[in-house]
């Protein structure tokens, strides 16, 4: 009786002691503030997606691709969000980083405007003026899209805009933007203007958008966290997929100061940017080597890149399953 | 540019002000006779007025009752530019202006009518007269304490003024420097043709420049006796050491004690 | 030039160099990412691989900060003559003053874009903005020490306003004027630089904003470093200034409070 009770004892003390040490804190951080586009996170992380992989999510708020990369490069955040397109600059001035998955498959970012503005396709942009935010990722992709086709963009009246786009289609000074369309483009639609875009990713910008990183040297101290990392992603997201409304009202539950209208309006188009004919088939986060290469090409011909770097290193699937 | 050295009287002034707590009546009817080229002291504690009577013979203060008149006309209606020579407790001098500038600055604000070449040659004159011959291009803070105040004394001389006001001018110089230009004061008055009047904390220092001392009284300022002092000019610094002027310090000492006032310096 | 001064100087550059030199190793050793933090050594030749550009863009930023540094001076000098002179000037207008001081203005900057349109303007106001009150308030403060007793002997001499405002209030607050010239002027590159953030698409800040999204940060921290300089160099005009016109304060070595 004695044996049996010490034997008891033991395993539960040694369960005990494994599940006290089992939850790993990991510092996730995101590439914005947070908004309804990371809905699937916090609704991960409220039904426990997250705890059941051993996994105790912080989820910090981020101020731009550029500097979640740097955090993540530096080991100051285990996993965050940035565009691909930052993973694989940094990669290519060695900071490497790697994609475990990828969150948003197409590209954002467009020329957005009111609906009844009249302007249908690039061409409708002669005369117009155009709000271009400076200095930024989605400039560049600007410049790159009027170049495949062809624009002659003196004809356009590019009036600089930082971050004010929404703001001044709002109070007129411009007649189109390069913005987010489910920024921007959603928030003005929120205060009851009807908006419509043109995304770059059907003017030739294949790229992948936001994407899941860690640093190479988490990959290789522990594989295992990266994997439970990688599970509780596609799961959180797969359901948040499926149940759209449950994953709105985590959210806001957690985000109280958020504007519940705009977020409603937001989250079916980001959730719909997270699927692909390639994610049907190969689930969620997944990504094709070929299609990187292709955004690389792209990159170093925009001059974003200096030299190219090896893809495999780059990105992987291995941790989705 | 010598004026006539005028007569001034005082006549029951008083002044009454508005402090944080209550009325403050600084001077109350004060009445005094300052005859043409005559040398006044006064003294009194601290807070018995002294400072501010001196700003009311010269305007720049209003009574609330009372009368300055100069040779018999009140002092409002004088025009009062150049009569009053001041001297105060610190030089005030201005600190980029050399010696010679800051004597030559009475003149530039009170004689636009004459030439620079001209206000600086009186300015020049004035500075010897206090013996500071050859440190014109001093800046004030090049020169000790005595000088400065030689250069304050210089510049209030330099429009001749007929009337000559010193606010405890030498209180804050060592006792040696101070003896020294109580001894250059009273060589000067002999040769200027100007009304004193001098405002001290020092019972000897009033003693030995004045011929008469007044003595106030603090809260209400008033006078509570005036004392004439009978030893002949020229006077010598000497005279420090007499018996008579001894007794004479003493005597006002006490009477000051009478009069319930704090204790004085000597 | 005497022996303890050439030392003296020595010692302060040896203070930089040891900074440098501490920076250099450190980040050598810990093998710190140069896109992270770069060393002073891949700075100094990026500095030097792109001085066109850097100097390009100096231009507009050099012009934007005396632009508005004598904005803040002109109008911070003006508005302290008027508060010092006039009672009922001074008590309408020094309670928005404080409180529009305290406002930061910095987080308005992304608001400016909007008002103000894009490039000088908005980087002029902002850093005309931050720039103008140390003048006001340390220029009244210098023209309100001004001896009262003296003032009003030299009133009763018959100096007229101008004589005392010209010949003694202006000399006695320059002090003040320039200790406040001195913060006003690194103030007035802070606002820029801001103001290039947001709002322009010229100028040392836009070369560093870029540099950063573009992930080249050694051509940040040259764009950095050129600006420190610029700033530096502003410094030392108003030093030099202060010297030539207040040769005789030099020499007293008197330092009023600054703000």
């Amino acid at each position: 009786m004695k044996r049996i009770a010490f034997g008891f004892a033991l395993v539960f003390a040694l369960a005990w002691a494994c599940t006290a040490t089992a939850a790993d804190k990991v510092r996730f951080r995101l590439n914005w503030v947070p908004g309804a586009e990371y809905a699937p996170f916090y609704l991960g992380k409220e039904k426990g997606f997250f705890v059941e992989q051993g996994i105790d999510i912080d989820i910090l708020p981020g101020e731009g691709s550029t500097v979640t990369a740097k955090l993540v490069g530096n080991r100051s955040a285990d996993f965050g969000l940035a565009g691909a397109d930052v993973v694989l600059m940094s990669n290519s001035r060695d900071l490497p980083l790697v994609s475990i998955g990828i969150m948003t498959q197409e590209l954002p970012g467009g020329i957005i405007f009111p609906t009844d503005s009249g302007i249908k396709k690039l061409t409708d942009l002669y005369g117009k003026r155009l709000g271009v935010q400076l200095k930024s990722a989605t400039e560049k992709q600007w410049r790159a899209v009027a170049k495949m086709a062809n624009l002659d963009v003196k004809k356009i009246i590019e009036v600089p805009a930082d971050r004010a786009i929404a703001q001044l289609i709002a109070n007129k000074t411009i007649d189109a933007g390069i913005a987010f369309y489910f920024n921007d483009g959603l928030k003005l639609v929120a205060e009851g203007v009807p908006m419509s875009w043109i995304p770059f990713s059907e003017h030739g910008l294949h790229f992948y958008a936001d994407a899941l990183i860690t640093h190479p040297g988490m990959i290789k101290e522990n594989p295992d966290l990266v994997r439970r990392f990688g599970r509780a992603f596609v799961k959180a997201w797969s359901y948040a997929i499926a149940n759209e409304k449950e994953t709105l009202n985590s959210f806001l539950r957690q985000n109280p100061t958020i504007d519940p209208k705009y977020s409603a309006l937001k989250l079916p188009v980001v959730l719909k940017m997270g699927q692909s004919p390639e994610t049907k088939q190969h689930g969620f986060g997944y990504s094709s080597r070929d299609r990187w290469e292709e955004m690389q090409k792209m990159l170093i011909s925009m001059e974003l890149m200096p030299a190219a770097v090896d893809v495999s290193k780059v990105a992987t699937n291995e941790f989705l399953k | 540019m010598a004026r006539t050295v005028p007569h001034i009287s005082l006549k029951d002034l008083t002044l009454r002000y508005r402090s944080k707590r209550a009325d403050v009546l600084a001077v109350d009817r004060v009445s005094l006779e300052l005859p043409p080229r005559s040398f006044t002291g006064v003294i009194g504690p601290s807070g018995c007025g002294k400072t501010t009577l001196l700003k009311v013979v010269t305007g720049v203060l209003r009574p609330t009752s009372g009368e300055v008149l100069i040779d018999g006309a009140p002092l409002a209606t004088r025009n009062l530019a150049g009569m009053f020579g001041y001297v105060f407790q610190r030089p005030l001098l201005l600190p980029w202006r050399t010696a010679l500038e800051n004597v030559a600055l009475a003149a530039e604000v009170a004689r636009k009518d004459l030439s620079r070449s001209e206000r600086l040659r009186e300015a020049r004159r004035w500075l010897e007269v206090v013996n500071l011959s050859g440190f014109e291009n001093k800046l004030p803070h090049q020169l000790s304490g005595g000088m400065q105040q030689r250069v304050s004394l210089s510049r209030a001389l330099v429009l001749q003024p007929p009337t000559l006001m010193m606010d405890e001018p030498f209180a804050a110089l060592d006792e040696i420097t101070r003896e020294a230009l109580q001894d250059e004061l009273l060589r000067l008055w002999g040769v200027l043709e100007t009304t004193v009047l001098f405002v001290t904390h020092s019972i000897s220092e009033a003693v030995l420049l004045s011929e008469r001392v007044v003595v106030m009284t603090p809260r209400p300022g008033r006078i509570a006796d005036v004392v004439e002092v009978p030893f002949p000019y020229p006077r010598q610094g000497s005279l420090r050491g007499s018996p008579e002027f001894a007794l004479l310090v003493q005597d006002i000492r006490r009477r000051l004690r009478e009069y319930d006032s704090a204790q004085l310096v000597a | 030039m005497d022996a303890q001064r050439i030392a003296r100087i020595a010692g302060q550059v040896g203070v930089f160099v040891a900074f440098f030199v501490l920076w250099e190793a450190l980040v050598r050793i810990t093998g710190m990412k140069p896109v992270i933090l770069p060393p002073p050594s891949l700075i100094f030749v990026t500095m030097v691989k792109q001085w066109p550009y850097l100097i390009q863009h100096t231009w507009p930023t050099a012009l934007a900060i005396i632009g508005g540094f004598l904005v803040a001076a002109v109008s911070g000098f003006t508005l302290a003559v008027a508060i010092t002179y006039s009672r009922w000037i001074n008590e309408l207008v020094y309670p928005f003053l404080i409180v529009s001081q305290v406002l930061p203005k910095i987080a308005l900057a992304p608001l400016f874009l909007i008002w103000f349109g894009f490039g000088l303007m908005p980087k002029l106001v902002i850093a005309a903005l931050i720039a103008f009150f140390p003048v006001v308030v340390n220029t009244a403060r210098g023209l309100n020490s001004v001896e009262p007793e003296l003032v009003q002997y030299m009133r009763s001499l018959g100096a007229s306003w101008t004589d005392i405002f010209f010949k003694i209030s202006l000399p006695w607050a320059m002090p003040y004027i320039f200790a406040s010239f001195k913060i006003s002027i690194t103030l007035a590159v802070v606002g820029v630089v801001v103001g290039e953030f947001v709002a322009s698409d010229t100028g040392l800040g836009y070369v560093i904003e870029y540099a950063n999204i573009s992930l080249e940060t050694p051509v940040m921290f040259a764009g950095i470093l050129v600006l420190s300089l610029l700033g530096v160099l502003f410094f030392l005009a108003i030093l030099l200034l202060e010297a030539m016109i207040m040769s005789w304060h030099a020499e007293i070595a008197e330092t009023p409070e600054t703000m």
